[in-house]
C-alpha cells in the first residue's frame, strides 16, 4: 500500500502543477472563452470512468470463467469509482454546456452514452446492496456489467443516428486544439491517474478486509456453536 | 433444445392464459398509461406522431416486465425451478422458452394497445408502415431477448419488479430510439414527414435495431446459465 | 452566468464529488474498525470464558 500512498502524493503534487498549465500555459480558446478550460478536467473524468466501466467489464467475465471473489471485488470497486467519474462527467458536461450552448443538456452522443452507463451501473450498485448470497451476488453483477458495457457501442451509435434527424445546432466539443492545450490535457490525463490507482487500490484493500471479516466473524460464531 | 423451449413457452403460455388474472394486469397497466398520458391533451388536439410511439413504447417496455417477472414467478413455488434445470437439455432452452412466450404475449398486449394510440391520442396510419412493422417486430426481439435473461436475475428478490425496470429500461434506450423513430414513421403522413425520409436511413435504424437482437440473444445464451443456477436466494 | 462562474461551479462540483467519496471511504474504514474491535473484545471474552 506503501506505494499507492506515493502515488496520491505524486497526483496531488500533478494536481497543483496543472493549474499553472491550465489557467497560464493553454491558451484561452477564442469562442468559448474560460470556460473552455472545464474540459481539462471533463475530459480526464470522462477518459477515466471508460477505463473503469472497462475494467470492471474485464473482472466480471474473469470472474464467471474462474470463480475467484477477488475479480467480483475488482469490479465491484471499479463499477462504484467509475459511477463517481460519469457523475463528475455529466455535471462538468452539463455545466459548460449551459455556458457554451444555453443548455443544461443535449442529445450529444457521448453525453447521452454516459448518461446511459450511469444508469447502468447505478441499478448496478443497487443490485450490490441487496440482500442474497456473495456467490449468487457476484454472479448477478457480473452479468450486469457485461451487457451493460456491451450496450455502450450501441448506444453511442444510436445517439449519434438521432442527432442527425434532428440537425446538430451545436458545434462539436473536440476540433482544432492548439499544442499547448493538448499538452495540459494529456497532463491532466495522467495527472487523473495519479489519483485514480490509489484510490481504486484503496477501496479495493478496504472491501478485502471487510469480506476477511465477515469470514472471521462467521468462524467464530460457528466454532461458539 | 428447440423442442425443450418450445414445450416450456406452450406450458408458460397455458398457464398464464388460463389464469383468471393471467395477461389482464400488464394489458391493464399499459392501457392506463396511455389513457393517463392522453390527460395531456386538449380537446381535439393531435399529439406528435413522435411523442405518441414514444408513449407506445413506454407502455409495452413496462407491460414487458410485468410479463417476465409473471413467467419466471411460475416456477417460483415449490422449488419447481429446480425441476426445470433437471431437464436433460441446455439450460438455455428456458431462456429460449421464456423468450418464445414473452414475444407471444407482449404481441397480443401490443395489438390492444395500438388501437388505444388511435383512440386516445389521436393518431392515425402513416406512409411507412411496412418499416414500422419490421421496426416493431425487430424491436420486440430485443426487448424479449433482455427481459428474459434479466428476468432470471431478479427471481426471487423482494422489490423484482423495480429493479428489473432500472436495470432493463437504461439497456433498452438504443433498441427504444430506433422503434420510436421507425415507428413515428408509420404513424406520420407525408405531409407530416419534414423532409424525403432518406431510405439510408430507416435502413440504418433497421440495422441498429437487428444488431442490438443479435447481440443480446447471443449474450444471453452464453449469460443464462449463470443465473439461472439451483441456489436459492 | 459568467464563464469565470460557469468554470468555478465545474471545480466546486468535482473537488466536492471527489471530497464526498473520501469521506465515504473513511466513514467505511471507520465501520469497520469499531467491527473488529467488536470482534477483537468478543474472542477475548472466548478465551477467558
Amino acid at each position: 500500500m506503501k506505494k499507492y500512498a506515493y502515488m496520491a502524493l505524486i497526483g496531488v503534487l500533478c494536481l497543483a502543477f496543472s493549474q499553472f498549465l491550465i489557467y497560464d500555459y493553454a491558451p484561452t480558446e477564442r469562442t468559448m472563452g474560460y470556460a473552455q478550460k472545464i474540459f481539462y478536467y471533463h475530459l480526464p473524468l470522462a477518459w477515466w470512468c471508460f477505463v473503469s466501466f472497462f475494467i470492471s467489464f474485464v473482472s466480471a467475465i474473469l470472474y464467471l470463467f474462474k470463480k475467484n471473489m477477488c475479480y467480483d471485488r475488482l469490479s465491484a470497486v471499479s463499477a462504484e469509482i467509475g459511477f463517481l467519474l460519469a457523475t463528475l462527467t455529466l455535471v462538468t458536461g452539463s455545466i459548460w454546456g449551459r455556458q457554451s450552448w444555453g443548455v443544461w443538456w443535449t442529445w450529444d452522443p457521448r453525453l447521452t452514452t454516459t448518461l446511459v452507463l450511469w444508469f447502468i451501473y447505478a441499478a448496478y450498485l443497487v443490485v450490490r446492496t441487496m440482500a442474497m448470497p456473495n456467490e449468487k451476488r457476484a454472479a448477478v453483477s457480473a452479468v450486469i456489467t457485461i451487457i451493460g458495457f456491451l450496450d455502450v457501442p450501441l448506444v453511442f451509435f444510436s445517439a449519434r443516428l438521432w442527432r442527425s434527424i434532428h440537425p446538430a445546432v451545436f458545434a462539436s466539443k473536440g476540433g482544432g486544439l492548439e499544442a499547448e492545450m493538448v499538452h495540459t490535457v494529456i497532463f491532466c490525463v495522467l495527472t487523473f491517474a495519479f489519483i485514480y490507482i490509489p484510490l481504486l487500490a484503496f477501496r479495493l484493500k478496504q472491501v478485502q478486509q471487510l469480506q476477511s471479516m465477515e469470514t472471521l466473524r462467521t468462524r467464530m460464531l460457528y466454532e461458539e456453536n | 433444445m428447440l423442442k425443450t423451449a418450445l414445450l416450456i413457452a406452450q406450458k408458460d403460455l397455458r398457464l398464464i392464459l388460463t389464469r383468471s388474472a393471467g395477461l389482464s394486469q400488464a394489458l391493464l397497466l399499459g392501457l392506463l398509461l396511455v389513457f393517463l398520458f392522453s390527460l395531456s391533451l386538449q380537446t381535439g388536439e393531435k399529439l406528435s406522431p413522435q411523442a405518441a410511439s414514444t408513449m407506445f413504447w413506454l407502455s409495452s417496455v413496462f407491460c414487458q416486465v410485468l410479463i417476465f417477472q409473471m413467467l419466471y414467478a411460475l416456477e417460483e413455488q415449490n422449488s419447481a425451478r429446480v425441476g426445470l434445470q433437471l431437464l436433460p437439455s441446455q439450460v438455455q432452452a428456458v431462456w429460449l422458452g421464456k423468450f418464445l412466450a414473452g414475444m407471444l404475449l407482449l404481441l397480443i398486449a401490443q395489438v390492444i394497445f395500438i388501437p388505444a394510440m388511435f383512440v386516445f391520442l389521436n393518431q392515425s396510419l402513416g406512409f411507412y408502415l411496412f418499416h414500422a412493422c419490421v421496426g416493431i417486430l425487430l424491436t420486440d426481439i430485443g426487448i424479449c431477448a433482455c427481459g428474459s435473461l434479466l428476468g432470471a436475475l431478479c427471481v426471487g428478490q423482494s422489490g423484482k419488479e423495480s429493479i428489473l425496470s432500472i436495470i432493463l429500461f437504461p439497456l433498452l434506450v438504443p433498441l427504444l430510439l430506433a422503434a420510436i423513430r421507425l415507428s413515428s414513421l408509420g404513424l406520420a403522413d407525408l405531409s407530416e414527414i419534414p423532409s424525403v425520409v432518406d431510405h439510408a436511413e430507416i435502413l440504418r435504424w433497421h440495422g441498429l435495431a437487428l444488431a442490438f437482437d443479435a447481440l443480446f440473444c447471443s449474450a444471453a445464451l452464453v449469460l443464462f446459465p449463470f443465473l439461472y443456477n439451483g441456489d436459492d436466494s | 452566468m459568467n464563464a469565470i462562474q460557469a468554470l468555478t461551479y465545474a471545480n466546486i462540483a468535482i473537488w466536492l464529488g471527489i471530497g464526498a467519496y473520501c469521506f465515504f471511504l473513511a466513514k467505511k474504514q471507520s465501520e469497520m474498525d469499531r467491527r473488529l474491535n467488536s470482534l477483537i473484545l468478543q474472542s477475548k471474552t472466548e478465551n477467558d470464558a
